[in-house]
């Protein structure tokens, strides 16, 4: 049995410790939002905060987790506004989108971090993390972007009315 | 024929309100007899429901190609209504939804907007003017004054939402309706957040590995090393007593363990062992395919696919003769998401959940594993992690049904990485001889191109035959007058995807010569973004650089000077070289390599930047220009561009399959590497403004990258790379 908080509420789950906390979440716990690719921890796609710090669940067994908190990104924000995601979308960041929560969720952790992140910190922060459609050059641009939100406090701008101009 | 009624019903949108078959322009069916009229072939819908809801039935897929977007707002624009207020519906398989270029509902070839621009548009414009004409009956003035506006009819400060007009517009009798004019566009050629991007960036959008059913279980399964193989014997040495699993089973081409998740079935079936029944694939490794392609270049003449004049005689009496071998090796998809495919299926039914390009050839093969008939099959379709043609294939619906048929069990099939990398339908290895001949003045008078490679199409055929040949055939003998149809079996005649690219080489050359050794070591192969465009392009680009390098010219000026009848392919050239400032890197030691390519209705340039340090490569900056024809979203076509010149550049530094005894060496991320960002360029796109019809944007821009970094390489170091993937050696 293993304790932990996973986006705020308490689990209790009766998993083998050494399963991968990925695969509890998607397959046990039913939240999808945190992507396979690999397994290694070689693409990024199932990054998590496991107390506020960046982590690949494939690679990290139940075990390591026991007490913590995990944010997934179904949890990094309640109403899906973080400036982070803002700053995705405003930005037209994802193609297929796969990646992208993983991407999301390192982001996230860097500019938790640090706040003004140079393109060498972006770039060590993110390299972990694989887009096979290419975005990279967005992910950048949105992770300036949201930086300069959360230094200027634009989080608090209301999501209702950036999305009234979604349609041009 | 089909009543509308049963139509309806076999979409499950039968209901209230105004439905509007979109007609398929130019393909109206013929009647049969004189006295029959003319009846509509509806292709997607458009619905508008008493609540004012406005739903638009996609029918093509969404792997981040933006076509969901774009499709969306072609109809949006047509309403006057703002895409994002449009809900849109992935469309179920059924055969009044084939993509008209090709004869099958399949997405891929770049061909949404330009194969639906005037049908979605034609129908967008026909429910607005019936909607304005059934307001102007409820206020009893004049249409003219009747105004569209994001989902209501105003008038005079008052408005009637679509929704309550719906009902009486589809009553009424088609109307007459013309098509805005490009000064009136609100949509069209605007950027706009993406329709997608939201639910990707909260984690909500639901690709095919994240269907949930109830008391569904996650299958991984053990496939024969050597594609092909399968199973003579089996042991599950216990895996079938391990916690969580719910089953082992074989099928034909492998076992399988289904239990409660992905990691638990993945450990079991680690007990499972196999003996396989190898096929003749199990004989070849690389370095004799190597040899074989080699000694085929020279010994066979080929197929020839293009003959202008009489380029051997032209190159032979060349002032300058010039000859290259180019190679390139096998490639993998290596989608972000894995393939998968969920499977409920009882005596009379089954579903289908699958993120694949061609539903209908899932119908297809589910068809004939399960032996149930095609209308008891439904097939829905789910976002895409990542498609770039890998999903045109259905393998995994094949082996989905298969376990899903042996287990009783609904069933989840996800391929691990290695399943996914070792067991795709690879981009084609190639070995191209290239000759040509300059006049004394530095002018190409003969081109020779002769690919020895294997078809594409011998091993797709299988399972698209499937989809087309029994439910489609008939039809398409009435279809392919009406020009469907041609793309597919001309296509299966010829295999145009292994000289594609070459047979259309676009420089002024008076005597060319293109040719293909067919050749197949029997590794399966499928299409890759851009398909043959990928191979051709890096062979003709790097090729041109040679042949500049050999007059004495400017690469530059000598492709400009071999291109005075294909403005389009100048125009990006020239923009390139303008924005790219030619000649001037921005970055101090980096030198430049330029290349273009038309392909899928488009013509794309680029301008690389890179420096080498010892055998070290280092890319700094792409520039891009590209014609695409009139643009519906251009942030979309500049996103298509960014990816493909990163997906481009991927190959052109790491791609490489490699077979030892017909297994694929490479099982990963470790061994098959993609570009990361600390490797990626900056990439800057400029777009040409075309009034031309709208080209793909899916794939173009992944040609020109790989020749024209080989030709930054070679402005740096003075070492031609003639082999993919571009290795220095100092």
């Amino acid at each position: 049995m293993t304790s932990f908080t996973l986006n705020g509420k308490p689990v209790q789950l009766d998993a083998e410790p050494e399963m991968p906390l990925l695969w509890a979440i998607r397959d046990l716990l039913g939240l999808t939002g945190t992507k396979y690719g690999c397994g290694q921890g070689l693409c990024g796609a199932c990054t998590v905060h496991v107390d506020g710090q960046a982590q690949r669940s494939c690679v990290t067994p139940l075990s390591a987790i026991a007490g913590k908190a995990v944010t997934t990104i179904e949890g990094l924000s309640a109403a899906g506004d973080h400036p982070v995601q803002q700053a995705w979308i405003q930005n037209n960041v994802p193609q297929c989108g796969y990646c992208q929560p993983g991407q999301i969720m390192s982001a996230s952790a860097l500019l938790a971090n640090n706040p003004n992140p140079t393109d060498s910190d972006i770039d060590s922060a993110m390299s972990g993390n694989l887009c096979r459609c290419g975005t990279y050059g967005r992910i950048r641009i949105a992770i300036q972007d949201a930086a300069s939100r959360l230094n200027n406090n634009n989080s608090a701008a209301p999501y209702a009315a950036f999305q009234e101009n979604l349609g041009g | 024929m089909q009543t509308r009624r049963e139509f309806l019903k076999t979409l499950g949108i039968a209901g209230s309100g105004l439905i509007l078959p979109v007609a398929l322009s130019g393909c109206v069916t013929a009647p049969s007899t004189p006295s029959q009229p003319a009846t509509w072939k509806p292709n997607a819908w458009l619905r508008i429901t008493p609540e004012n809801d406005i739903l638009f039935y996609l029918d093509r897929v969404e792997m981040g190609q933006g076509t969901m977007t774009g499709l969306t707002t072609l109809i949006g624009e047509e309403l006057n209504t703002a895409p994002n207020l449009i809900q849109v519906i992935t469309a179920p398989v059924h055969k009044d939804f084939i993509n008209p270029l090709y004869g099958i509902q399949i997405t891929g070839g770049s061909t949404s907007i330009r194969s639906d621009h005037d049908r979605l548009r034609e129908a967008g414009a026909e429910a607005r003017e019936r909607l304005r004409s059934a307001a102007a009956l409820r206020f009893e003035v004049g249409i003219e004054k009747m105004q569209p506006v994001d989902g209501y009819i105003e008038y005079n400060g008052a408005r009637i939402p679509f929704g309550q007009l719906a009902e009486s517009a589809g009553q009424l009798s088609k109307p007459k309706f013309k098509l805005k004019s490009p000064s009136q566009y609100r949509f069209i050629g605007k950027p706009g957040i993406r329709l997608d991007a939201a639910m990707k960036a909260r984690g909500t959008g639901k690709f095919g590995i994240d269907t949930q059913l109830p008391d569904l279980y996650t299958a991984v399964l053990k496939r024969c090393p050597v594609i092909g193989g399968t199973v003579k014997s089996w042991q599950a040495n216990g895996a079938d007593q391990m916690s969580r699993v719910k089953k082992v089973v074989a099928v034909p081409m492998g076992v399988a363990v289904l239990a409660d998740s992905f990691w638990h079935a993945q450990r079991a079936l680690e007990k499972v062992t196999v003996e396989w029944e190898l096929p003749a694939l199990a004989q070849r490794s690389s370095a004799d395919i190597k040899t074989e392609f080699a000694r085929l270049a020279k010994e066979e003449s080929g197929r020839s696919t293009r003959s202008d004049g009489d380029a051997e005689d032209a190159i032979a009496e060349a002032a300058y003769p010039l000859k290259a071998t180019y190679t390139v090796p096998y490639l993998a998809h290596a989608t972000m998401e894995p393939m998968n495919c969920t499977v409920r299926l009882s005596d009379d039914a089954c579903e289908i959940w699958a993120p694949t390009q061609a539903p209908d050839v899932c119908a297809a093969v589910a068809e004939e594993v399960s032996g149930l008939r095609r209308s008891q099959i439904k097939v829905h379709t789910t976002l895409i992690g990542g498609g770039f043609g890998r999903r045109l294939n259905v393998d995994y619906a094949v082996e989905a049904v298969h376990i899903a048929k042996a287990s009783g069990l609904p069933v989840k099939l996800v391929f691990s990485r290695e399943d996914d990398i070792r067991h795709d339908f690879y981009r084609p290895a190639a070995h191209t001889e290239l000759a040509a001949g300059l006049d004394a003045r530095g002018r190409i008078t003969g081109w020779s191109h002769k690919n020895v490679c294997p078809a594409i199409l011998t091993w797709s055929f299988q399972e698209l035959a499937k989809a087309v040949l029994p439910a489609w055939l008939p039809d398409g003998m009435v279809s392919g007058t009406a020009g469907l149809g041609p793309m597919l079996y001309g296509s299966m005649l010829a295999d145009p995807p292994s000289t594609e690219g070459a047979m259309e080489y676009s420089y002024d050359v008076e005597n060319v010569e293109v040719s293909h050794v067919q050749s197949d070591p029997g590794l399966r192969t499928g299409f890759w973004r851009s398909v043959g465009h990928s191979i051709n392009a890096f062979m003709i680009e790097s090729f041109m650089d040679e042949l500049a390098e050999k007059a004495g010219q400017d690469p530059v000026q000598f492709r400009l000077a071999h291109l005075s009848h294909n403005p389009r392919m100048a125009g990006v050239l020239k923009l390139v070289a303008e924005k790219g400032n030619w000649g001037k890197p921005s970055v101090a030691g980096a030198k430049q390599g330029i290349a273009v390519h038309p392909s899928f209705g488009s013509y794309v340039a680029q301008l690389v930047e890179a420096s080498v340090n010892g055998n070290e490569i280092k890319l700094h900056r792409v520039v891009v220009a590209a014609d695409c024809g009139r643009i519906i979203n251009p942030d979309i076509v500049v996103a298509q561009m960014e990816g493909g010149v990163i997906f481009g550049l991927t190959a052109a530094l790491k791609g490489e399959i490699s077979l030892h005894k017909g297994v694929v060496e490479q099982s990963g991320f470790s061994d098959y590497q993609l570009l990361r960002m600390n490797e990626a360029p900056k990439v800057e796109v400029h777009l040409v403004n075309s009034n031309e019809e709208p080209g793909g944007v899916g794939e173009p821009g992944v040609p020109p990258a790989a020749p024209a970094l080989a030709n930054a390489l070679f402005a740096a170091t003075g070492q031609r790379l003639r082999d993919l993937p571009l290795r220095l050696t100092s």
